[in-house]
């Protein structure tokens, strides 16, 4: 079996397409993923100018001084504050010197000229202010004994946070969410899927029918079983490296932050790269069709997989976990992407069990497929 | 008793039948030409009789055992040189060789010796790091041999090894198996190239449309046909009545003349040639070269199937 195994292992890693497809490609994948959302969100963390107009009124002092307070805070960090009279006002906004214009007074109004992310902040901040001061006012009326309470607990809330804002996505696990790390999970599904190419190669040169190498093969002294086993094992060891090179390329060289429970971030690669393996063998098994319409085959499925988890836009996962849930509880690339998700965002052991025991389930499932199919050892033509 | 018997071997691929009725039995000890043309049914022998193929009726045991894909007792006993080469891209010629040595024999230093000496057997030496891709075409039929002998099999099954080989690699090969035959291999060797199999093969088998039509050795076949030799005579003028007195010669059962060159196919019979040279000596007709050849097995083929072997 040694012998067998020590074969495959240079056959398999000297295999340069093989290779390509299930090592390199996903890192330069990773790469221009890493270019692309690293300009977006440079774009995204710029601060947001903005034109404050005072509009000075007898009674508007208190709602001037708190709203103005918490631009204040914001300023240098979010926002880029400018006091303007209207008329400066007006003109910057036209030059799109500012995203938006706030009125402070009496009442308070935002004047923007573009619906685009900065303006949309810019609405968010107005309408949780005007949503506190409503709270704060109504406590005040009708439960005025918490009003110290509930002012202290803003404050507070306001001082955590040093000023950046008034909400905050918090997570659960160990690991500040990124909503870009969705797509780095399902670059990493789609890694782990992409061993398919190289459990597509072992049927392809196992069986007789299939290829002269297979033939050869099938007339050794060996049990074909044990052949069979022999090049899986290979297959399965050599692409969970090659996952683990991607995550530790994704950890140490982008920089992204993985989930810092090493033993089940390595525990969902061992199973998404099994997976892989198991659809690229099934593939391989199945039909008499060439080399070529099989990993035509394989790679519809795997992309179709990975687009659907999420690879190319986050409300395709959506959308397909909306209108057709059955398929992103059985789409492998999905279930490990979501595992991904819950360990890093959530800490959620029961739903990463879960969809592990799913990736086990199928595996196998995958085999057994795979195994009725190769099990013939002579076969009607050749 | 026989190596390789097969009785009554019938297989269809849907309704073409493929072998019809084949038996045949293969001594120890003899190079076995399994001689026909495309499409003739070799190929499909030799798979059913390796048990990579399904039939539909008959029995075939090798070694005396039923031929069974888990006999791997009679496996190790088989060494197979395919049509197509069988050899990985990604191995060099020592480890290719090893790989496949290695599905035979477990010892490691044996191992090593064997495939040393195949690998000195073909003649590759000096291409043992080579990967395949850089070897040529009848280099690279050598490594498919050396893959198929190096774990010294008792029976090698040779399905057509020469196709595409330059003329050296293919006497290097010819010669080879040749060899491994006197060092006690039993051979069955298929190819649609009468030479080769009148060159090396022992005892001959002549299959179409997957039967078998002849068997025995090359002068036993030769035998069966009426077809004596060939004589060819080069620049002789003869006129329309000399030409059908040379065709009522005893033993003269075909002629054509054409361009000054005289072709007689003559019955198995004695002293054909010279009769024929009398004949034109008695009336002095002048003539340039002659040329006399005995029957080929493509003229045992001819008679016995009424078409070439090459067609």
């Amino acid at each position: 079996m040694i012998h067998l195994m020590k074969y495959r292992l240079l056959q398999m890693t000297r295999n340069k397409v093989l290779m390509f497809w299930s090592l390199v490609f996903p890192i330069i994948l990773a790469t221009f993923f890493n270019i692309a959302f690293g300009s977006v969100n440079s774009d995204q963390m710029g601060r947001i100018p903005v034109a404050v107009v005072e509009k000075t009124s007898q009674s508007g002092d208190t709602q001037l001084s708190y709203f103005t307070e918490m631009l204040n805070q914001l300023d240098g960090d979010t926002l880029e504050v400018n006091y303007m009279t209207e008329k400066q006002a007006k003109k910057a906004l036209r030059e799109e010197e500012v995203d938006g214009i706030y009125y402070v007074g009496n009442e308070l109004s935002l004047m923007v000229a573009k619906n685009d992310i900065g303006p949309s902040i810019l609405e968010s901040l107005l309408a949780s202010y005007e949503q506190q001061s409503a709270m704060v006012e109504d406590i005040a009326l009708h439960h005025p004994e918490q009003l110290k309470q509930v002012l202290s607990g803003l404050a507070e809330e306001s001082d955590t946070e040093e000023g950046g804002g008034y909400t905050k996505e918090v997570s659960l696990g160990a690991t500040t969410l990124d909503t870009d790390m969705n797509f780095f999970f399902a670059l990493i599904a789609m890694a782990c899927l992409y061993g398919g190419f190289l459990g597509l190669d072992n049927p392809l040169t196992t069986q007789a029918n299939l290829s002269a190498v297979g033939a050869r093969k099938s007339l050794g002294a060996k049990p074909k079983l044990l052949i069979i086993i022999s090049d899986m094992l290979v297959v399965e060891a050599v692409h969970f490296i090659n996952v683990c090179v991607l995550l530790f390329y994704l950890h140490f060289v982008l920089g992204k932050d993985l989930s810092p429970h090493i033993g089940r971030v390595l525990l969902i690669c061992l199973f998404g790269s099994l997976i892989g393996v198991c659809l690229g063998i099934m593939i391989g098994s199945l039909g008499k069709m060439g080399e070529g319409g099989k990993i035509g085959t394989f790679l519809t499925i795997s992309m179709v997989c990975s687009a659907f988890a999420g690879l190319f836009a986050d409300s395709i996962k959506t959308s397909i976990e909306s209108v057709l849930p059955w398929i992103a509880k059985v789409n492998p690339a999905a279930l490990i992407a979501d595992s991904f998700y819950y360990l890093t965002v959530y800490d959620d052991k029961n739903r990463y069990m879960l969809n592990i025991l799913i990736l086990a389930g199928i595996s196998v499932v995958f085999l057994i497929i795979s195994f009725l199919s190769v099990r013939r050892e002579r076969y009607e033509s050749i | 008793m026989a190596i390789v018997h097969i009785e009554n071997l019938v297989k269809r691929y849907g309704n073409f039948v493929a072998l019809d009725h084949l038996n045949l039995d293969i001594e120890k000890g003899e190079i076995f030409g399994l001689l026909g043309p495309n499409g003739s049914g070799k190929s499909t022998t030799i798979n059913c009789i390796l048990s990579l193929l399904k039939y539909d009726k008959g029995t075939i045991t090798v070694f005396g055992k039923e031929m069974q894909p888990d006999t791997y007792e009679s496996k190790a006993k088989i060494g197979i040189v395919q049509q197509n080469v069988a050899v990985f891209d990604q191995l060099s010629v020592y480890e290719n060789v090893d790989f496949f040595c290695g599905l035979y024999i477990k010892d490691k230093k044996k191992r090593k010796e064997l495939v040393e000496e195949a690998i000195q057997f073909v003649g590759l030496e000096d291409f043992k790091k080579s990967r395949p891709k850089k070897l040529s075409g009848g280099l690279l039929r050598r490594l498919n041999i050396a893959c198929g002998i190096a774990h010294k099999p008792e029976l090698i099954i040779l399905d057509e090894p020469t196709v595409a080989v330059d003329p050296q690699s293919r006497n290097k090969i010819l010669t080879g198996i040749q060899e491994l035959n006197r060092n006690g291999a039993t051979i069955i060797y298929t190819s649609h190239y009468m030479e080769e199999v009148e060159q090396i093969c022992t005892k001959v088998a002549i299959i179409d449309h997957g039967r078998c039509l002849a068997i025995g050795t090359t002068e036993e076949l030769k035998a069966m046909i009426k077809t004596g030799d060939t004589i060819t005579i080069e620049a002789v003028v003869l006129k329309e009545e000399q030409i059908e007195e040379i065709r009522e010669l005893p033993h003269v059962y075909k002629l054509t003349y054409e361009e000054q060159i005289l072709k007689i196919k003559c019955n198995a019979g004695k002293h054909n040639l010279a009769r024929v040279l009398n004949y034109l000596q008695d009336r002095d007709i002048p003539f340039g070269r002659v040329f006399s050849e005995l029957p080929t097995l493509n003229d045992v083929f001819l008679e016995i199937t009424g078409t070439e072997l090459r067609d």
